[in-house]
């Protein structure tokens, strides 16, 4: 039941990623520069990085801990760099909007 | 004259449609005053039924040169919604070609949307500047603003 659980979870999180790189790259176009531009390109950097990264979620159990603690770390930074990025994103947009 | 041509009122028919003299008959007035620059003759020849024989009479507005087809004619003061705002919308819109190439449409379709007169465009120019300056170009928004308010006379 564990197992069938984290299974389901980690290929919904795949499928998710994937659903968000693929709107990462749609809006690239529409995007080309200025204070968003910027910094969705790196955005898209990280959401490509995040589904390679969670590509390899189902092959967990076959790392090494030490390997699989590091991956996790990993996640997480990035994940905090991602969150950081996008508030200061949303934080400028609105300033920006209410000038 | 053709269905999707789009019309608008000249300097002269500009003046005529905003004063209250009796130069035109009613009917032709009425006409006048439903030429925006924006709307197609089909359009208008479908919707206006309060004015009658609509295509005869917009040839005939044509023909006093109180309505044109040809943007370059217009040469009416810039605060009248009607021409001459269309074509201070146009210049604005070359501008925005100029400076944003490609990436122009965005720009382009809120100047269209806009009214013709100084201050919603001058509130237009705000909003495309935000728009340039967020998903275009940070320098290029306020070279936009500040040269398409020399264009406006603002």
């Amino acid at each position: 039941m564990g197992f069938n659980l984290s299974t389901i979870l980690n290929f919904s999180a795949i499928l998710i990623m994937f659903y968000c790189l693929y709107l990462a790259l749609s809006l690239k176009s529409s995007i080309p520069g200025g204070m968003v531009g910027k910094q969705w390109n790196f955005l898209t950097i990280l959401v490509t990085l995040f589904t390679f990264g969670f590509l390899t979620t189902p092959f967990f159990d076959q790392l090494p801990e030490d390997i699989l603690r590091l991956v996790v770390s990993l996640i997480f930074l990035f994940g905090a760099i991602y969150v950081v990025v996008t508030v200061r994103l949303i934080f400028n947009i609105i300033r920006e909007l209410t000038e | 004259m053709r269905p999707d041509l789009i019309l608008f009122r000249t300097a002269k028919g500009e003046e005529i449609a905003h004063s209250h003299s009796h130069q035109i008959s009613a009917n032709l007035r009425r006409a006048l005053l439903v030429v925006d620059g924006k709307t197609s003759v089909a359009n208008i020849a479908s919707k206006v039924f309060w004015v009658s024989d609509v295509v005869a009479v917009l040839q005939e507005l044509y023909a006093l040169e109180l309505i044109h087809d040809d943007i370059s004619t217009i040469q009416g003061e810039v605060s009248q919604t009607g021409g001459a705002g269309l074509l201070l919308k146009v210049k604005l819109a070359n501008l925005a070609k100029e400076l944003l190439g490609n990436n122009a449409g965005r720009v382009i379709k809120k100047i269209e949307d806009a009214d013709g007169t100084p201050d919603a465009l001058e509130d237009a120019l705000l909003a495309c500047r935000k728009l340039i300056k967020l998903t275009i170009n940070d320098e290029l928004a306020d070279i936009f603003l500040r040269r398409g308010r020399v264009l406006i006379g603002k």
